[in-house]
Formats: C-alpha cells, sequence, structure tokens
C-alpha cells in the first residue's frame, strides 16, 4: 500500500490530533458505541468555549462516563449564562460533573480559583477527561493535556454536527458580508495591505477574487463554480457560480485606491510609484458589466442570469464608497454594485457616536446628551 | 437495475427522514447515492450500477428519474416543487407513510435489508455534516475529483477492484494506526475518517 502524499498527510495529522481520538486512546469506553454523543459533546464544548472566552469566566468540566445522577441547575453545558453565574456564585472554584449527553450532574469545589494546572491534577486524581474553557481551550486524559500541533486549525476543524450549513446564492449579500467579515476585513485570512490603509499590495483584485472564489467553492451551495470562465461571447468574468437551482451568478471584482508595484524585470515590489484605480475606473467597470449582462443573458443560451455583482473593495481613505453610478445603472435590475471599505479603524473612531446611533442617549434642546430611560 | 435503483433512492429517503433531513432534492439524491456506491465495496460487494461525470457531479440516469416514479406510486412526494423559465425542474422529495411500509416490504429479502442498512449508516455518517455539505463531500470523491481535474468524461471507476476511495480509506487507517495508535475498526470509524479527510477545509467555523 503506498502511503500518503504530502498533503493528504497534513491533512490526516489534524484529523489524527483532534480530540475525538485522542480522548479515545485513553478511555476505550468511547471507542465503539458512542462516536454521535462523543462527537456532539465535544463539538459543544467548543461552541461553548468560543462563546465563554468572549466574558473571560472560565469554566471547567470533568466527563463522567459511566454517570447515573440526575442534573442539577445549569442542567446542560448549553445554558452558558447559567454556568456562568454559578461559576461567579462559586467564586470560581467550581467544575461542574457531565455525562456524555453534556447534562450538568453536579459539581466539584476544588478550594481554589480554577487554572489549569489544579485541573491537570484533578484529572490525573480522578483518571477522567477534564476540559478547561478559558482563554485557551484545554483537555486533560489522566494528567496528560492534548497538545497538538497547529492546535487551532485543529479546533476549527472538528464538525459542527447540525449546527452549520452552507449559504445559499439566493441571499448573496450574506454571501458577500460574510467573506468579507471573515477573510476580508482587517486582513482576517489574506494579507493585502502593503501600507495599512494607504497602499494594497501589487495585483489586489487576484487576491481578492481568489479568496471570494475559495469561499463560495466550500461554504456556499452551488452547482459550479468557476474563476474566469468565458461567456458565451466569448468575453469573461471573474467568477462564475451557478446555484443548486441552476440559477446563474456572476461576479466581477474590483478595487479603487492605491496599490503597491511589481517590477517586471526585477523580483521587488515597490510602493512608488502607486498604481491608481478611480472612482472613475469603477464607473466604467460597472457600465462594462452591464453590457456582458445584456449580451450574455440572451433566450437562446444556457442558464438565464439571474443577477450579476459588481463587487468593489475601496482602499481609499477616506472611503469613496458609496459610488454614484448613474441612473443607467441604478435602474438595470440584473447589476447589484456591493462596495465594502477596506479601512481599519481603531475601536475609538468606529464607535464614536454609536451611543446616539443606537438611540441610547437623546440630546436635550440644549445641546447635552442624556440616558433614555424605558419607557422614553 | 431500474428496480435496484428505484429501491436505492426510496431507501435514502426514509434515512433522511430518520435523520430528519428536510427532504433531498434530485442532486442530493444523486450525490448521497454516489457516495454511498463509492464506499459500498467496504462491504465486500459492488454496487452495481455506475455514474458517470456530468456536468454539475456524478450522474445516474436511472437515480435522476426514480425519485419521479416514485411520486407516482405515491411513495413519495412533493415537498418543494417548481419549473425553472429554461424548463428546469426544481423538486424537493420526502418519502410517504406509504413509502416507509413498502421499505419494511422491501427489506425482508436479506440482500435488501442490508443495502438498505448501508445507506442507512453512510446517511448517518454524512449526517455529522449536515445534509447541505453532502454536495461538497461527494465533488472531492478521488474518482470523480481526477476526472474532473483531467476533463474526462465517462464512467467512474467504483468497483472494487480500482476503486479510490477504498484505497484512500486503506491509507488514512494505516497512517492513523502507525502515526496516532488510533484504531478505526469498525465500517463507521472507517467512514468518518474518510468523510472526516475529504471534507477538511470545507465550511471553517463561523
Amino acid at each position: 500500500m503506498r502511503s500518503l502524499p504530502p498533503e493528504e498527510r497534513i491533512i490526516l495529522t489534524r484529523i489524527g490530533n483532534e480530540p475525538r481520538y485522542w480522548i479515545r486512546r485513553y478511555f476505550s469506553e468511547l471507542q465503539s458505541a458512542h462516536h454521535d454523543t462523543f462527537f456532539d459533546l465535544l463539538d459543544r464544548f467548543k461552541a461553548l468555549w468560543e462563546e465563554s472566552r468572549l466574558t473571560r469566566i472560565d469554566l471547567c468540566f470533568v466527563l463522567r462516563l459511566d454517570s447515573v445522577g440526575s442534573t442539577t441547575p445549569p442542567h446542560t453545558i448549553t445554558d452558558l449564562i447559567g454556568l456562568q453565574r454559578e461559576q461567579q456564585a462559586a467564586q470560581y472554584r467550581a467544575v461542574f460533573e457531565v455525562d456524555l449527553q453534556g447534562k450538568i450532574i453536579g459539581s466539584i469545589d476544588i478550594g481554589s480559583e480554577i487554572e489549569p494546572v489544579a485541573v491537570r491534577q484533578l484529572s490525573q486524581i480522578e483518571e477522567a477527561a477534564v476540559f478547561w474553557l478559558g482563554p485557551e481551550f484545554e483537555i486533560f486524559c489522566k494528567g496528560f493535556p492534548w497538545t497538538p500541533k497547529h492546535k487551532s486549525e485543529v479546533l476549527r476543524e472538528i464538525k459542527s454536527k447540525k449546527r452549520r450549513s452552507v449559504l445559499s446564492m439566493t441571499d448573496y449579500m450574506a454571501v458577500l458580508n460574510t467573506h468579507f467579515e471573515q477573510h476580508v476585513r482587517d486582513e482576517a485570512r489574506m494579507k493585502y495591505w502593503f501600507k495599512r490603509n494607504e497602499l494594497l499590495q501589487p495585483s489586489p483584485e487576484e487576491l481578492f477574487q481568489q479568496s471570494l472564489w475559495s469561499f463560495i467553492d466550500s461554504e456556499v451551495e452551488t452547482l459550479e463554480v468557476s474563476r474566469e470562465p468565458m461567456f458565451k461571447d466569448a468575453s469573461r468574468c471573474d467568477i462564475k457560480v451557478i446555484a443548486e437551482n441552476l440559477d446563474l451568478y456572476f461576479i466581477e471584482v474590483k478595487w479603487i485606491g492605491k496599490s503597491a508595484v511589481r517590477k517586471r524585470d526585477k523580483d521587488t515590489v515597490v510602493g512608488t510609484p502607486p498604481h491608481k484605480f478611480t472612482v472613475a475606473r469603477a464607473i466604467d467597470g460597472a457600465y462594462q458589466t452591464k453590457l456582458y449582462i445584456e449580451k450574455n443573458n440572451s433566450t437562446e443560451y444556457d442558464n438565464r442570469i439571474r443577477l450579476g455583482i459588481y463587487l468593489v473593495y475601496d482602499a481609499y481613505d477616506p472611503p469613496q464608497t458609496p459610488i454614484a453610478y448613474g441612473s443607467e445603472i441604478d435602474g438595470f435590475v440584473l447589476l447589484k454594485p456591493v462596495e465594502f471599505s477596506l479601512l481599519s479603524v481603531a475601536p475609538s473612531r468606529a464607535t464614536k457616536g454609536i451611543a446616539q446611533a443606537k438611540g441610547l442617549v437623546r440630546k436635550s434642546a440644549r445641546g447635552r446628551t442624556h440616558r433614555r430611560t424605558s419607557g422614553n | 437495475m431500474d428496480q435496484q435503483a428505484l429501491s436505492d433512492v426510496l431507501f435514502a429517503l426514509v434515512a433522511a427522514r430518520e435523520h430528519m433531513m428536510p427532504g433531498l432534492n434530485r442532486t442530493s439524491l444523486q450525490r448521497l447515492l454516489f457516495l454511498t456506491a463509492a464506499v459500498y465495496p467496504l462491504t465486500g460487494d459492488n454496487w452495481g450500477y455506475g455514474f458517470s461525470t456530468a456536468r454539475f457531479g456524478p450522474f445516474n440516469i436511472l437515480v435522476n428519474q426514480a425519485a419521479d416514479q416514485l411520486v407516482l406510486r405515491g411513495l413519495c412526494e412533493f415537498k418543494e416543487f417548481g419549473v425553472n423559465t429554461d424548463g428546469n425542474i426544481r423538486a424537493v422529495y420526502r418519502v410517504t407513510e406509504i413509502g416507509v411500509a413498502q421499505v419494511q416490504q422491501i427489506t425482508k429479502i436479506h440482500s435488501q435489508q442490508r443495502r438498505f442498512e448501508w445507506i442507512k449508516t453512510v446517511t448517518a455518517a454524512l449526517d455529522i455534516y449536515g445534509s447541505s455539505v453532502i454536495s461538497k463531500i461527494a465533488s472531492k470523491e478521488p474518482s470523480y475529483a481526477e476526472m474532473r481535474a483531467r476533463n474526462q468524461v465517462g464512467g467512474i471507476a467504483l468497483a472494487k477492484s480500482d476503486n479510490r476511495s477504498i484505497a484512500l480509506i486503506g491509507r488514512l487507517a494505516a497512517d492513523l494506526k502507525k502515526r496516532f495508535n488510533v484504531d478505526t475498526e469498525s465500517v463507521m470509524e472507517k467512514l468518518l475518517l474518510y468523510f472526516d479527510f475529504l471534507s477538511s477545509g470545507l465550511l471553517e467555523n463561523r
């Protein structure tokens, strides 16, 4: 039998490091009959950790495999607020006992504020699996810590049963917003600034295109998604998506602002003089996209074009979006311009005026702000 | 083969109901049964009928027509139905009580019981990832993925002798044992390992 090629080994390493396999090495009773329940429990712990670390109230659970007790409040591990209140009431000394179904069946007071070293000792003394939900997600089995390589990637790969679903192109704004929030904003999963808030990397369009195509391919329900496919009239668009219901969407990806330039004869990238793409260019592109749609939406072609999306990333500071494309574009129902500003804004600047915007305060006639009370 | 495809589609709809999946459309049925067929040699047998590469994924014409025939016989029903302006039909199917009863009859035959159990097992494994991920996983099946990468058309090799999925499962299980001392003895363990591998990178946590 031939061995795995390198890329397959990487994936298998990540799978092998998942807690599901690791914990089972210490508890043979989990090997056969409990995959579904145990799988679900691990997934729920992970989800709970992602929520609980935001409030920084650490939680800890010891798994009782042979429990027969009745439940105690908070009754399950899904009740985050209840758990955190219990932890506060216990002066941060509680370790909750759970069964395989995730029901809370008891609580242990360890005598001091819970922290990983004490928790690890507990797992050794009790010969149990203990889950520490602190700043990090830690697992200890009989005193041994779970220490996978690339832990964050392993955690990310832990599957969520029935709680996740692919997005649909019928809600294309959710697709674009989710991609922007999770993959683009503040360089979440891709580096596009050469100089932050000033200059993009060279050829930023390719970066954004690749990222969006990859996102749609893995997270959106589609029959087909292709990059730079050819239209019937031999022109090309950036991304073509055929949704499950056979509707066709295509996406043109543009950017405005300045980018660094890769020198042709040298393998160097320079910031001056930058490449500039203006609002005028973006407007030109919108009209060009309108033309694509008109030429390729004829009834003699296979799929009806459901929508063309004109996606613009704005790298200007201050932003120059929204762009006024003109009535011809605004009135063309098959083309939807969507714009995102790439500007990274400090939290203080981003939230300035937020209280008033959310209607939490009102200004008096004298211009002073007053807190709203209920019924006001 | 016609009758077997009909029965398999009916079995798939019953399995989907047991896992509270919201009905299956034609594409989902194609892909679910394709994945089921791809790993069927783990039982020691061949699936019987094949799938070929088509524009939108693995395809078998009998499977494609089966759900509508089952509707005509009252064994399943439309949960949703529509016709696109280009003439393509969009339909989501779910089994009826008559269909459930029919499955109970069919599975009195041992070979059919075995087949039904297999479809249920694979559906249970895939249910961990969610019904909507089945399409994504099917497109990563090794034989199909390789043909697509080479722009090849034709039948997808799923017979025991040249089944890339089974070969992959063997390699993964051996490597997992060697490097992590983890045994994947049961069929469900092998399926979970295989689907974990194929779905790697899909649906990163949101």
